[in-house]
């Protein structure tokens, strides 16, 4: 059964548009086509058959095979994508160290977090409208910049974090300050980051909407 | 607190919370068929614009959840201090075994 699409805000719209677009320019540690392949990378993680058979389970480590791939990326960099997008709440620091042990650079599994995560927000809100997923745009060309901050901190993370900031999740993506911006630029309609952000639903209706996605993703943060 | 931890029925004393939770619930989990049906069901009661934020808010969530699991950030510790009860009562906690920080 079809669905009219419900009415999209106009701040999100154009937040998300701005979001492919960024992510199809060259990132610090990624190109712009490779950014755009870890977007469709993405799209596709929900079709994959080792992920469905992870998720049935107990423990991720118990299924073994190769991720679906259009083979544009590294096969640790789809393996990260798709744990990301598909078993976030199972992510573990063995299954990190993994990833780094077999050549992912913690700065592009920063980036690569952070354009997954992205894509996220901006495909479920389409979706969840009714609406297809967005379009993406022709690649950038252009090398990535190979940024990285020194002005991070241990803070327990599996990578370092921002220096400063006022909760651990503003901090999280502060080794790659260009991936942080990205993903906070995406996110921040989406809650109370500004003062002058408002929503047409009440306060506890958009903390328990919240609170609800973070339980079904148990996440603990 | 139940209504968040789907121990509940009912709204919680939050407009339409039970909606709102179902909405939340299928729009995590990517139901596309049941949010539809949702988004039918809240036009009842509900402003189209109400709806499309409460999936905006959603996706948001989404995302974020993402990122503090990618990252394996930890508690802040203002936040565990002023937590423990609630954590206690949610179990929250156990979405955050040691295994999760514990290396190779």
């Amino acid at each position: 059964m079809t669905t009219a699409a419900l009415p999209v805000a106009e701040a999100a719209a154009r937040t998300h548009a701005a979001t492919l677009a960024a992510i199809a320019r060259p990132g610090a540690w990624w190109d712009g086509a490779d950014r755009l392949a870890i977007v469709r990378a993405t799209r596709a993680a929900p079709d994959c058959a080792l992920c469905v058979a992870r998720k049935k389970s107990l423990s991720p480590d118990a299924a073994h095979g190769e991720h679906a791939s259009e083979g544009v990326l590294p096969p640790i960099a789809v393996e990260a994508i798709h744990g990301i997008r598909n078993d976030s709440g199972r992510l573990a620091r063995r299954w990190f160290d993994h990833l780094i042990d077999m050549g992912l650079q913690p700065e592009a599994y920063v980036e690569l977090a952070a354009i997954v995560a992205s894509t996220v927000i901006v495909d479920t809100y389409a979706q969840g409208l009714g609406l297809p997923q967005p379009p993406l745009p022709e690649a950038v060309p252009g090398s990535p910049s190979f940024e990285r901050s020194d002005d991070v901190a241990d803070a327990g993370a599996w990578v370092p974090l921002a220096r400063e900031g006022r909760a651990h999740i503003l901090r999280s993506l502060g080794l790659v300050p260009g991936a942080s911006a990205l993903f906070f630029a995406t996110f921040n309609p989406c809650y109370y980051m500004r003062p002058q952000q408002t929503f047409a639903i009440g306060r506890r209706q958009v903390e328990l909407v919240a609170a609800r996605v973070s339980a079904v993703n148990e996440c603990f943060y | 607190m139940a209504l968040v931890m789907g121990a509940a029925g009912g709204d919680g004393n939050v407009p339409r919370g039970a909606l709102l939770r179902a909405l939340a619930e299928a729009v995590a989990r990517w139901r596309w068929e049941d949010v539809g049906s949702l988004r039918r069901e809240g036009a009842a009661g509900m402003a189209p614009r109400q709806l499309s934020d409460a999936i905006l808010v959603a996706a948001g969530f989404n995302g974020i959840t993402r990122i503090a699991d990618a990252i394996g950030i930890r508690l802040d510790a203002g936040t565990a201090e002023t937590s423990v009860a609630l954590r206690a009562e949610t179990g929250i906690d156990g979405f955050a075994p040691p295994r999760k920080w514990a290396a190779g």
